[in-house]
């Protein structure tokens, strides 16, 4: 050590301790050591045991003579009540005009004495309505003792719409706004529909100019064709008793008449403003995937990736074998693709998967995550070869158990408020999945084999489609090694 | 937060044939004999080391929801590391000193148990969820984020959750105003000096090293600093004993956070137009809460959902220039803020609106209005928050030590028109503290470069 550094050093060392001793530290100090607590004794992680299955609600039902169905669940103690009118049939498919009719039934209504009801609220709440692939939910949550206002409010809206012009107005315009929106939505149907080489047309700006036409008289007889208490349902949980409840029900509903017309009549009488999204099976073409495709569209930010592969219908034999396999996929699954792409490489920082149905044209799941450009055409490789590893291995026992844990907490997820009770019950009328009193048996008897081979069945890496959103410019050459791509 | 899924059963009762007379009501699934199990009890307390617990029965299900909650938050971020406290909650996910798994320190997928964590201007909360049988296993992997996290970092730690941040930040700029506009509402309601002013420059935070980490990690995540709430189906006696095992023991560290500057917020009235390819424009309005008015926090609500009710009834439902109003109160630990949002219908002057949504302020100001509609729905909001585990601890981890449902919806039901009128003459000045117009240009840059524009 040279003479000069040595009293660098020391001179360094004085200007520390002085700094110390006049209170002053170096805007990042950290206190040493880092973990005040290694005294601490170092236990074992404690054992996680078998979840509890969910319980099930004490559910209360009957069949109004016009076909309606009631359901109603009793939960003392919570001071809500919340219900949702569910339809089966203005569901979104070829066709926007349900979701435009669900919008307008907000736009006033008649209630049982004749009296308008303009705003649609009561108790303190507006109803929500939704219309998806399933069909139209209207729901509405308020406190206990406003329930027989609610339930007028809703039997109004759903039978005695009254879809005045003034009043009608600023719904078309959100209606037209919310169609819009939907490019997500229906950019996700565009790829499903790519992926199973079936056509598929997309005019949002057409459809919303379209709605300009639906006059008031359109409406109504749209109404008509699409609401009928045969394919529609209550369902009502919270703090009340079951039998009043259900009087109620059949004093609001039961003089809603069935449908009478002629289907044929009314597909004649009601416009058909809205452009088809989803093709028809004759338009459908023949030739089958030959080949992985990547479609690349523009996007914000990094880019986004969506594996697409098909999915089982539901119900089906394999349908609850598959939701555990969607699972071992995602953030909530132990996921060894989220491992791989976050934890070990940093390059991702979520991994999910989801299903979309659409009516008639089948059912497909979604990988989706966010990449930077310079790592996807590895992360999508990784991506499949996690769908490949599935099919090739069977998944560990301990994987398999989490998959099967999170599945059934989301279910007691679902039913532990009175708004998820009423609208998990609006889902069986919607949709049909498996029963719940059933779903433990088989959720135990799925075994790592059956993931393999609806894995086997369903999954397909080498045709997959993969979506692709985002600037990816300097990376085409190499996603071309991966699969032919188009950008639409 | 991640969005709920709603699984739905297959539908196994066979409906009565057609034409049938109105059948007696049936019970069709076979309950648990005790049926649902609603009773709760909710008890706070502190532990020695400053560790504030609240423990909430909920028993409707076998579940639980937890949320840990650190006041650390943006506002400690130093000048020149935007977003410390954001990258120190990523890193506080990889692993602890006794724990280390390739999925880092989480048990999603061994129990069923879904996790999450979420950084604001004061704090950062970790949250999860679950089936019960897996809460012995979560509150042990919050002792270890507590205690045995920070001595587990590494630098290449840093450097990989700085490209998982950057990667997040990417996915958030689905406003389109490229994740910057509260970068610059911030600016404007805030002077440089105040905690929860921008820092002077956005992404200095690719410079962040290990010791910086260190250091926001050793004075945020310690027992003096949070609150651990835990909601769900258990009995509380054996969850506090536990509680007290694992947590009770854990000590704070010499050092102390660095103090929150006290700085008054900007008080005279600003305006500013941001240009941005949003699909629709927007008008936001702001007031500033006077620090005497917090007590009345049930009223502000009330008056909240009374003045959203004006604005739907006004710009919505009538003229029709708006698809979309929200009101309410945005409760911060250094400013409490006053929020109008309003979503334009295309091509309506924001100009316009602006003056109608302040018209109805004066009204509000002016006249005593019917409360009944706001009122309700303020209960019911709260009877939801409560009755949901995962929006009840949160609810619980942000809200003052002690909270009580009943006495909070006591209050609520108290609150009286003459109440909303006097607090909308103190708190809704005639102009707001910043009116921000979001301006439509689709030629505007999509990333970096947005501008403002004077008025």
């Amino acid at each position: 050590m040279r003479p000069g550094s040595l009293r660098l050093s020391r001179l360094l060392a004085l200007a520390m301790v002085s700094a110390c001793a006049s209170g002053k530290r170096e805007p990042f100090y950290v206190e040493h050591p880092l973990t005040r607590t290694q005294q601490l004794p170092v236990e074992a992680p404690p054992p996680i045991g078998r979840a509890e299955r969910p319980l099930l609600p004490r559910i209360t039902e009957t069949t109004l003579r016009n076909g309606m169905l009631a359901r109603v669940v009793s939960r003392p103690g919570t001071g809500l009540v919340s219900l949702v009118y569910a339809n089966r049939r203005a569901r979104l498919g070829a066709d926007y005009l349900p979701v435009f009719l669900g919008d307008a039934l907000l736009a006033g209504a008649r209630r049982t004495d004749g009296q308008l009801v303009y705003p649609v609220a009561t108790a303190g709440a507006f109803p929500q309505v939704r219309t998806g692939s399933s069909g139209t939910t209207i729901t509405l949550t308020c406190t206990a003792h406003f329930f027989l206002e609610a339930l007028e409010l809703l039997a109004s809206v759903v039978q005695r719409p009254v879809f005045d012009p003034t009043w009608m107005r600023p719904v078309r315009s959100q209606s037209q706004l919310d169609l819009l929106r939907m490019g997500a939505l229906y950019s996700d149907w565009a790829l499903a529909m790519w992926h199973s080489r079936k056509s598929f047309e997309l005019d949002l700006e057409g459809v919303a100019g379209r709605l300009s036409g639906v006059d008031q008289q359109a409406l109504r007889r749209a109404h008509y064709e699409f609401y009928a208490p045969e394919d529609s349902a209550l369902l009502v949980a919270g703090d009340l008793s079951p039998a009043p409840a259900l009087g109620a029900i059949e004093q609001h509903f039961s003089g809603w008449a069935q449908a009478t017309a002629d289907p044929r009549q009314a597909e004649r009488s009601v416009p058909r403003t809205a452009a088809p999204a989803v093709g028809t099976a004759e338009s459908d073409s023949e030739a089958p995937r030959t080949r992985r495709q990547i479609i690349v569209t523009e996007g914000d930010g990094y880019p986004s990736v969506s594996v697409i592969q098909d999915a089982p219908p539901v119900p089906s034999a394999d349908d609850v074998a598959f939701e555990l396999l969607s699972r071992l996929l995602t953030d909530d699954g132990s996921s060894n693709l989220l491992k791989t792409l976050r934890y070990e490489q940093g390059h991702a920082y979520y991994v999910r998967a989801h299903t979309i149905t659409l009516p008639e044209r089948g059912r497909y799941l979604f990988i989706d995550t966010s990449v930077a450009e310079e790592t996807i055409t590895s992360d999508v490789a990784n991506v499949l070869r996690a769908l490949r590893r599935l099919q090739s291995t069977p998944v560990d026992d301990r994987d398999l158990a989490g998959a099967k844990a999170r599945f059934m907490a989301e279910i007691a997820d679902s039913l532990s408020s009175g708004a998820g009770v009423a609208w998990y019950l609006a889902q069986v009328h919607l949709r049909a999945t498996p029963a719940l009193e059933s779903i433990e048996a088989r959720l135990d008897a799925t075994t790592p084999e059956d993931i393999r081979r609806v894995a086997q069945r369903y999954l397909d890496p080498e045709r997959a489609t993969v979506g692709v959103a985002g600037k990816v410019s300097e990376s085409l050459a190499a996603l071309r090694e991966l699969g032919e791509v188009t950008i639409p | 937060m991640k969005e709920r899924t709603r699984r739905a059963l297959r539908k196994r009762w066979i409906v009565g044939a057609i034409g049938l007379a109105l059948t007696a009501p049936r019970t069709v699934c076979a309950a648990d004999e005790a049926g649902p199990r609603l009773a709760a009890s909710t008890l706070s307390t502190r532990l020695g080391n400053g560790l504030e617990v609240v423990l909430s029965q909920a028993r409707q299900q076998p579940i639980f929801s937890v949320a840990v909650r650190y006041r650390v938050g943006g506002r400690d971020d130093p000048q020149n590391l935007d977003e410390l406290a954001h990258l120190v909650e990523h890193l506080s996910f990889r692993r602890s000193e006794h724990f280390v798994h390739d999925g880092g320190l989480r048990i999603t997928g061994l129990s069923g148990v879904s996790d999450n964590a979420y950084t604001g201007v004061d704090d950062t909360t970790f949250v999860s969820h679950g089936p019960v049988s897996a809460l012995p296993r979560v509150l042990w992997l919050e002792r270890q984020r507590m205690a045995f996290a920070l001595g587990s970092l590494s630098s290449e730690d840093i450097v990989s959750e700085r490209k998982i941040l950057e990667n997040e930040r990417s996915t958030m700029r689905a406003d389109r105003v490229g994740g910057m506009f509260w970068q610059f509402v911030s600016a404007e309601l805030y002077p440089p000096e105040h905690p929860y002013a921008p820092r002077p420059e956005r992404g200095c935070i690719l410079r962040c090293e290990l010791r910086h980490a260190q250091w926001l990690m050793q004075r945020g995540y310690r027992p003096d600093n949070a609150r651990l709430v835990v909601v769900g189906d258990f009995e509380v006696a054996p969850v506090l004993d536990s509680v007290r095992k694992l947590f009770g023991s854990i000590g704070n560290p010499g050092v102390s956070l660095p103090a929150v500057a006290d700085v008054p917020a900007r008080a005279e009235h600003r305006s500013i137009t941001i240009a941005a390819p949003v699909p629709r424009c927007r008008v936001h309005l702001w007031w500033h809460v006077p620090g005497t008015m917090r007590a009345q926090r049930r009223a502000l609500d009330v008056l909240g959902a009374e003045l959203r009710l004006l604005l739907v009834t006004d710009l919505v439902d009538g003229v029709g220039l708006a698809s979309d109003v929200g009101v309410g109160v945005v409760p911060r630990a250094s400013d409490w803020l006053w929020s109008v949002h309003i979503a334009l219908h295309p091509g309506v002057d924001p100009k316009l609106v602006e003056r109608r949504a302040l018209a109805q302020v004066a009204r509000l100001r002016r006249e005593t209005l019917p409360i009944e509609f706001a009122r309700e729905s303020q209960v019911t909001e709260l009877l939801e928050a409560w009755e949901d585990l995962d929006t009840r601890a949160e609810l619980l981890a942000s809200e003052h030590f002690g909270f009580e449902i009943e006495r909070a919806k006591g209050e609520q039901s108290r609150v009286s028109a003459e109440d909303v009128r006097r607090l909308a003459g103190q708190l809704l000045a005639e102009n707001p503290a910043l009116s921000v117009y979001v301006r439509r240009a689709v030629d505007a840059p999509r990333r970096g470069s947005l501008y403002e524009e004077p008025r």
